[in-house]
């Protein structure tokens, strides 16, 4: 297969321009700003609080947790977008227009995905603007952990994006596409913060731990030990640790994690487009 | 830009929408697609665009099959057309210039918008536009990159006479200039006036095809008139049935009309008039539409059905 045949070509640019253009004048764009920088507001508070507290020296980096909410929050309004954006165009017929032309499963969908990643890319930037506001004014020591965090962010964005855009095509209405993504967001997210909270109960009150909470806990150790290798939250989650414990090796490989997950879902995505149409029937 | 349909086949589970489709196209060609709904036009021109893929046999353009690299020569004009109504007209435009990688997409635009008169609407949200409009923005976005060939479906509906005109010049321009075209449509006549070649399609089958004066052979041609009186008159129908020029005559009271088939030039819009005036009858409107391919049409679809039953 010739390179021309894998890359996605000029088509693909044309379409991550215009998914910008279009996104810049939606309201989108305001979303994922206000979320961006509310996000940075509460980090920028929980330094803050941090600083009042003298807990600087005791936390190795206390702008970890905030960046990493704010990553999640960010993920869930992009991937929602883009969600939306492909399902409404299989919806209301524009994609089938473009399929008319030269544009193929390939190209739009990796146009799409550069697009709403360059808009990931403008919110990390965000962030990583109010962090080091954060630094400078409550004069915090820069550190290079910064933005090996936001990287793992920007991927973690990227990975979530894909499976959104694969929630997409298999929904084919944006009202399936609502309910698939809503579904996946609640299992990825309910595992994990249902293991934490169970975790927290059991190590608080081990003495009144029933054997029916202990099963839960173990069933939801079980799944979350699966979502660890599947989940863009949980790998980032795993990969921020370790880049704070200085495991290098290990953030190294859970972005790797990130970076395939993307790759393969967006194939998946590619595939399953081209295979069955925009009309759902080829 | 030549293109064969050989042996052509779809399926939609047990429904065949499409069946053993054999046709060419030669390069420059004005066809005409005639069908009742459902008759597998669509379908046909669909999978001719590579949104379906055939159960069977194939279609070629210029001896390839379809691909990218055709479909970029290809111009589409849908009868349901979509847009992303938060661009104005000129930024839809450029995006569908960009994407088929025309080199001064701007100016032709320009150049078309002012053509269908939509220039003053160039910086409009296309989201303001009224069907009219969206059907000549449709069909300014199928010619934006010159395509080798042009298929409409339903090209004039939602379209004023004047629009209709516009549009059919335009259309007329393009062939003339080499573009072969694919004509869809229900307005029989407006295919006549646009098309040399024209072939009906039933139930996925192709019934008939060949020039225009090959489908009328033998078929009979009138002029349908629709005469509207200023009040209904019962009595009138006997006079004008018992008239040289009337064929056949039909009442349409709710709306102060008669619809009166006579034979082609056997008379005028004021002869008619005049005799209505005579039997004391004063009209408020005439209308003619002459039917031949029409009726050409209906006869071998019926013929077919019978046929087929």
């Amino acid at each position: 297969m010739s390179s021309k045949k894998i890359l996605p070509g000029r088509e693909a640019s044309v379409i991550a321009s215009h998914i910008g253009q279009l996104t810049w004048r939606g309201i989108g764009i305001f979303i994922i700003l206000f979320s961006a920088l509310l996000t940075g507001a509460v980090l920028l508070n929980n330094s803050t609080r941090f600083l009042e507290k003298n807990l600087v020296l005791v936390d190795k980096e206390p702008l970890f947790l905030p960046i990493y909410l704010s990553g999640v929050v960010l993920s869930i309004f992009i991937g929602l977008l883009a969600s939306m954006r492909v399902a409404r165009e299989l919806d209301k017929g524009t994609l089938e227009l473009l399929f008319y032309g030269p544009v193929e499963s390939r190209q739009y969908l990796s146009g799409v995905a550069i697009g709403y990643m360059g808009i990931g890319l403008a919110s990390v930037l965000v962030i990583l603007f109010w962090a080091k506001l954060s630094e400078m004014l409550l004069n915090l020591a820069p550190d290079a952990k910064l933005f090996g965090l936001l990287l793992s962010v920007f991927l973690m964005i990227c990975a979530f994006l894909a499976l959104s855009l694969l929630i997409a095509i298999l929904g084919g209405k944006a009202r399936n596409a609502i309910a698939y993504f809503v579904l996946a967001v609640f299992l990825l997210l309910s595992f994990q913060i249902g293991d934490s909270l169970l975790s927290t109960l059991l190590l608080g009150g081990s003495a009144t731990a029933t054997d029916a909470l202990s099963l839960v806990r173990k069933i939801l150790y079980s799944v979350n030990e699966v979502l660890r290798w599947l989940s863009p939250f949980q790998i980032t989650f795993e990969a921020a640790q370790n880049l704070n414990h200085g495991a290098i090796t290990k953030y190294l490989i859970g972005n790797i994690l990130l970076i395939a997950e993307t790759l393969i879902l967006m194939t998946f995505a590619i595939l399953r487009l081209a295979g069955k149409g925009v009309r759902g029937e080829r | 830009m030549k293109i064969e349909f050989k042996d052509l086949t779809k399926k939609f589970g047990t429904f065949t929408a499409v069946d053993k489709l054999n046709l060419s196209l030669e390069s420059g060609e004005s066809f005409g697609f005639l069908g009742p709904n459902g008759a597998g036009k669509t379908t046909t021109l669909l999978t001719l665009l590579g949104i379906y893929q055939p159960d069977s046999g194939q279609i070629l353009i210029d001896g390839q099959p379809v691909n990218a690299g055709t479909r970029r020569k290809i111009g589409v004009v849908a009868e349901y057309q979509t847009f992303y109504d938060e661009m104005t007209a000129r930024e839809y435009l450029d995006f569908f210039g960009r994407l088929y990688q025309v080199a001064d997409a701007q100016n032709k635009a320009k150049v078309l918008l002012e053509r269908l008169q939509l220039a003053d609407w160039a910086d409009a949200l296309i989201g303001n536009f009224s069907t009219g409009m969206k059907k000549k923005l449709g069909i300014v976005r199928g010619l934006i990159h010159s395509p080798e060939l042009l298929i409409l479906d339903e090209p004039v509906s939602g379209l004023d006479p004047f629009g209709i005109m516009q549009v059919r010049e335009l259309i007329q321009e393009q062939h003339k200039l080499g573009t072969t075209l694919i004509i869809s449509s229900h307005v029989l006549s407006e295919i006549e006036k646009t098309v040399s070649r024209v072939g009906i399609i039933s139930k996925g089958k192709l019934l008939k095809e060949g020039s225009i004066a090959d489908i009328l052979g033998g078929q009979k041609t009138f002029s349908q008139w629709q005469v509207q009186f200023l009040e209904f008159p019962p009595n009138a129908k006997a006079a004008l049935a018992a008239a040289d020029f009337t064929l056949n005559i039909e009442e349409m009271p709710e709306q102060n009309t008669y619809q009166i088939q006579a034979n082609p030039g056997s008379v005028e819009g004021g002869a008619l008039g005049r005799f209505a005036l005579q039997h004391g009858l004063i009209t408020t409107q005439l209308h003619r539409q002459d039917i031949s391919l029409e009726a050409a049409f209906i006869k071998i679809s019926e013929e077919s059905l019978q046929n087929l039953v």
